[in-house]
């Protein structure tokens, strides 16, 4: 076959002005901040996202080198508290909720499904401000002296008890959900209603029905988790008792409350880098994706079981023993979507064509460390077991497999799939593949030992620990200095790319989608002309086994 | 032992043997479906790189057979285990009926324990090795979480209500005790021993320490001292329940509902006399919010126990 | 809300478009984008007042008593008003809205205006509502108090209340020993060796509106 045709299958033969795209309508700062174009808001978003990354790395390093030895010799406990508190609303409300969504999302939606922009340009510009007011609340908090709750805000510690600025914190939080629902609300109604001529519902892109899931947790959880947090500023601030039993409160109301939300909020985390992998696996694999209904429907499945089990955060709690089986049932159900997706992902791959550029080995490593992260969550939908492992390292190992292995691979996975479209460059591709490969290697050096640790019994959230648990916490730190070496990568490379870099045709990887008939980068208006769709998702051309 | 090269920590109780057994299984479940994925999606890695020569005809979009296989397996797998693990935490979750009770106390950020027989400990539990034990906790302040690992048990203990949680512990020996629950600044030196004693050992540990009223004595001084007697003696004006023998029997209540005297109903009849009011009483009791410390309500309940 | 009705009037585009915004292909889909999207904010609403309902069953069931006495704590001519007014303002405003796409600029005025004039009404009615608690010192926090005729209301039903500081013995205090070299580290310890509560709990500080004591145990038996 030849690879002309296959490079480049829709290159749009002309454009009226091949130098303008949105990145050179208007130069201003006023051009940007103002912005209405979904990619613009897009790429806001990338610049924000990418600090509060950094952030929240940097309490992250702290905790791991505080963590080599088991006295506390580097931070007291007040600041390493604060530490892992910072990292945890930082990393979960700032950088995993919006990250592929709003960066993403923002700026594939619309181009994937041949709209002109999202349905509501101004909310959408609205959702970005509203998430840079509520993150400016958590980092003058982070500033002026910390948070020390975790991200959970427990209560009654966090609405009684501890001596930091819980309540402001808690109002960047409640913020910050404002700007998560609105951009959820955004997609369903652009998805609902914007699709171009053709585009069927089952002609969508998996990204796409990944996003629309995603949404429908923003649109349903978030407020819960919103007006939860209002709750505990409330108990702290007025000494309404809602949460503290001094007061005539109930804790545990708390935690049902939260994890009704922040259950489901996993899988606004892991579902959209589920659909970024699903990409990658066809176009780098060039075979159309294998039971495609099966992985759009799994990803609805994912978030409506998603609601029905945040009782497996309370099962230690105190609940009824009979809730406690019924949550678990249903965790255990969760497995099913999931293991569909991984096996119609692995399918995929069989007599296809694979070509290992950088993001198709994040796509592999996702496989992996999704498959790791997703079977450990069996341990902890099984009470007996659950109730050794909560709050030890093994559920930090656990999550870290799905946040970290999951959606922050598929994010970077991303990141390198759709980098030409959005700026118009090609990155290093030598350099990309071994920041992917020492991602990988870092990632399973930190948190595989957590396991270990976890079932002999560290608990999580510990400043100063046992002796015995110290070897397996050094590799973890060795581990996290790869990580961090590697995660620094992409951030030279990407910037260097968008001087230096090759100018990208329209479409390098040879991908189909509608997102790829437009120039890189794509024109304000996305499209001269409306498209009209007529094939299938992923229509690869056959591959003829004499020629390939 | 067959397994001991496995990264397996001690065990301690009954139950850290079948939670490890069930761990191991699952273990090997979760190792047999990585490998199967990997080695898998490796052979298909490397047969079908492009440019690699290779059978590419007749392709697969989908099959509703193989779908169907790969979602029934697993979902059959998942309500197998879901039913033996919910099997071993039934076993874990009901005490024995003779366990013997001692009560914890959690703060910031101690634990304070009473024996029955009145010894107190802090930070430290002795208990003797192949008798059941069931402990009654409370926090007073904000959530803390007793964590033994090596009996593999855990429970979440709450300000305002009452945990249990129960072991057995099968070999003598000193075993860490964490606080798991993220309790406030110093939440990491919460921390203890749990020291398993052979009986003979327990009961001379018991002896040894500086004598002090049994849980008991000490409920029957608060029973006279905060003035309980007063009213719910046999001889009292006013009316008010005779307590002999009311704990664990069932209440009727003002409101038609009847309800079962636990620990946590005579807590809420003690602290909040007028939230659940017994049938044919009046709710003239004061509430004693303020007045007893959570383990003075210990001893308190310890006494109305032994009230026949 | 308002966000999308600023959408429909989005004039980025209008020269090329006519009637509806750039993103848009035409007023139909424009229509039918802001209806569901309204409707899904709808959805975040209920979800949003979800946990408040949850909070407010939860407390009903474990406090059935407070929430009796608590009714009657309020007046029902004054509620029942401002639900009118509010259900009323709801009708003069969707009058308004119908005035204006009829274009009869009169009625549309007065329609407003009314919404208006009740809007001050509702604010007037919850002044005069929320001043009678203040000065019953029914205000959440350490000044919170039960009014004597809710007091009355309350022993007319439930028997009479005994409030237990003015007549108990306080708690004795305890014989301690202070031994700094001790086992526990410095701090009281009693004499058969157990460390004895002296530390007041340890409440938060910051964030209050008030300061806080070291014990909480006044306010909140008078709250109970």
């Amino acid at each position: 076959m030849s690879s002309e045709a296959l490079t480049h299958p829709a290159e749009p033969a002309k454009h009226a002005s091949a130098g303008d795209n949105y990145l050179t309508n208007g130069f201003s700062l006023k051009s940007w901040l103002l912005t209405l174009d979904h990619k613009r808001i897009g790429i806001l978003y990338l610049i924000s996202v990418s600090v509060f990354f950094v952030i929240g790395g940097l309490a992250a390093s702290l905790i791991r080198l505080e963590l080599i030895t088991p006295a506390g010799d580097v931070l007291s406990h007040e600041t390493y508290n604060k530490m892992f508190t910072v990292h945890g609303v930082v990393m979960v409300f700032f950088f995993l909720v919006p990250s592929i969504p709003a960066v993403l999302g923002n700026f594939l939606i619309p181009l994937m499904i041949g709209a002109r922009d999202l349905a509501f340009p101004r909310l959408n510009l609205l959702s970005w401000y509203i998430y840079i007011v509520g993150g400016l609340f958590t980092l003058t908090v982070a500033l002026t002296g910390g948070i020390d709750t975790g991200w959970t805000f427990y209560t009654p510690y966090s609405s009684m008890f501890s001596n930091t600025y819980v309540a402001m914190a808690a109002v960047g939080v409640f913020i910050t959900g404002f700007s998560s629902i609105l951009t959820g609300l955004n997609f369903i109604v652009t998805i609902h209603k914007m699709r171009a001529p053709g585009l069927t519902w089952f002609r969508l892109p998996l990204f796409v029905w990944a996003h629309y899931a995603t949404s429908l947790i923003m649109i349903l959880g978030t407020p819960v988790l919103a007006s939860t947090v209002a709750l505990v500023a409330v108990e702290r601030v007025f000494h309404i008792g809602v949460f503290d039993p001094a007061l005539g409160g109930d804790p545990i109301l708390f935690q049902h409350l939260f994890w009704f939300y922040s259950h489901p909020a996993v899988y606004i985390m892991i579902l959209p880098a589920m659909g970024v992998i699903s990409e990658l696996i066809s176009t780098f694999s060039r075979r159309p994706i294998f039971g495609y209904h099966f992985i759009a429907f799994s990803s609805i499945a994912i978030a409506a079981i998603g609601f029905l089990v945040w009782g497996h955060h309370l099962f230690v709690s105190g609940q009824s023993p009979y809730a406690g089986l019924v949550f678990s049932f249903i965790t255990f159900l969760v497995a099913v979507p999931s293991a569909i997706k991984t096996f119609n992902w692995t399918a995929t791959l069989y007599k296809s064509s694979i070509s290992w550029d950088t993001p198709m080995i994040y796509a592999m490593g996702f496989m992996g460390l999704f498959l790791i992260g997703g079977l450990t969550g069996l341990y902890l939908a099984a009470i007996a077991i659950d109730i050794h492992v909560t709050d030890t390292y093994f559920v930090v190992a656990h999550f870290h497999y799905i946040m970290v292995g999951g959606a922050v691979m598929g994010y970077l996975g991303g990141m390198h799939y759709w980098w030409p479209k959005i700026t118009g460059r090609m990155y290093p591709e030598g350099w990309a593949k071994i920041s992917a490969v020492l991602i990988f290697a870092g990632f399973n050096l930190t948190f595989f030992p957590q396991f270990i640790v976890g079932y002999w019994g560290m608990p999580r959230r510990y400043h100063t620990y046992a002796a015995e648990f110290q070897v397996l916490n050094v590799m973890s730190t060795a581990g996290a200095s790869v990580l961090g070496f590697a995660y620094a990568f992409p951030v030279f490379y990407f910037l260097w790319s968008l001087k230096y870099g090759k100018k990208a045709p329209s479409n390098p990887w040879g991908a189909t989608g509608l997102e790829w008939q437009t120039p890189s980068p794509p024109p304000t208006t996305n499209f001269d002309e409306v498209p009209v769709v007529t094939e299938e998702p992923y229509h690869y051309p056959m591959l003829e086994p004499e020629r390939v | 032992m067959l397994l001991s090269f496995l990264p397996i920590p001690d065990q301690a109780s009954t139950q850290a043997v079948s939670v490890d057994t069930l761990f191991l299984v699952f273990t090997a479940l979760v190792v047999f479906f990585t490998v199967l994925v990997c080695v898998v999606l490796i052979i298909f890695s490397i047969k079908y790189t492009r440019g690699t020569k290779a059978d590419r005809s007749n392709p697969l979009d989908g099959s509703l057979k193989l779908e169907i296989m790969w979602s029934v397996i697993p979902l059959f797998l998942a309500i197998g285990a879901f039913g033996w693990a919910s099997h071993v935490y039934f076993e874990m979750v009901h005490p024995p009926a003779d366990a013997m009770e001692i009560h914890v106390v959690g703060r910031q950020w101690m634990w304070k324990i009473q024996h029955p027989t009145g010894q107190r400990e802090i930070n430290e539990l002795h208990v003797p090795v192949g008798r059941p034990v069931k402990l009654t906790m409370t926090s007073q302040d904000v959530i803390h979480s007793f964590f033994i690992p090596a009996f593999r048990v855990k429970q979440d203990v709450v300000p305002g209500t009452y945990s249990q949680l129960w072991f057995e512990a099968t070999k003598p020996g000193t075993y860490h005790l964490f606080c798991a629950e993220y309790c406030g600044t110093e939440h990491s030196r919460m921390i203890g021993s749990v020291v398993v004693m052979e009986p003979q050992a327990y009961e001379e540990w018991l002896q040894s320490g500086t004598t002090s009223e049994s849980m008991v004595a000490a409920g029957e001084r608060l029973f006279r001292d905060k003035g309980c007697s007063g009213c719910h003696a046999g001889t009292s004006s006013v009316r008010a329940p005779i307590l002999n023998g009311v704990y664990g029997g069932p209440v009727p209540l003002d409101d038609g509902s009847v309800v079962t005297a636990d620990d946590m109903y005579m807590r809420d009849s003690i602290l909040l006399p007028k939230k659940q009011v017994a049938a044919g009483f009046k709710p003239i009791m004061p509430t004693y919010q303020g007045q007893l410390s959570e383990e003075e309500l210990f001893q308190l309940i310890a006494y109305i126990k032994t009230l026949k | 809300m308002s966000s999308q009705a600023l959408d429909l009037h989005d004039a980025h585009g209008h020269d090329a478009h006519g009637s509806h915004a750039h993103q848009f292909d035409d007023p139909i889909q424009q229509r039918d984008s802001a209806t569901l999207g309204m409707w899904a904010f709808l959805a975040t609403e209920v979800l949003f007042f979800g946990a408040l309902f949850v909070m407010y069953a939860v407390f009903r069931y474990r406090y059935p008593v407070m929430w009796d006495l608590g009714s009657h704590m309020l007046d029902w001519k004054l509620g029942c008003l401002n639900t009118f007014i509010l259900l009323f303002s709801s009708l003069t405003m969707a009058l308004a809205v119908q005035s204006a796409q009829l274009g009869k600029t009169k009625r549309l005025n007065i329609c407003l205006i009314l919404t208006l004039v009740m809007a001050f009404g509702f604010l007037v009615v919850k002044t005069f509502e929320y001043h009678h608690k203040y000065e019953e010192s029914v205000i959440p926090g350490r000044y919170f108090q039960v009014p004597p005729h809710a007091i009355e209301k309350y022993e007319e039903r439930y028997g009479t209340i005994k409030a237990p500081t003015a007549e108990m013995e306080p708690v004795p205090q305890a014989e301690t020993v202070y031994d700094p070299m001790g086992p526990y580290g410095p701090g009281p310890v009693m004499k058969d060796g157990h460390v004895e509560e002296t530390v007041a709990r340890r409440r938060c500080s910051r964030d209050s509106l008030t300061t806080t004591e070291s014990s909480s145990s006044s306010s909140r038996s008078i709250s109970r």
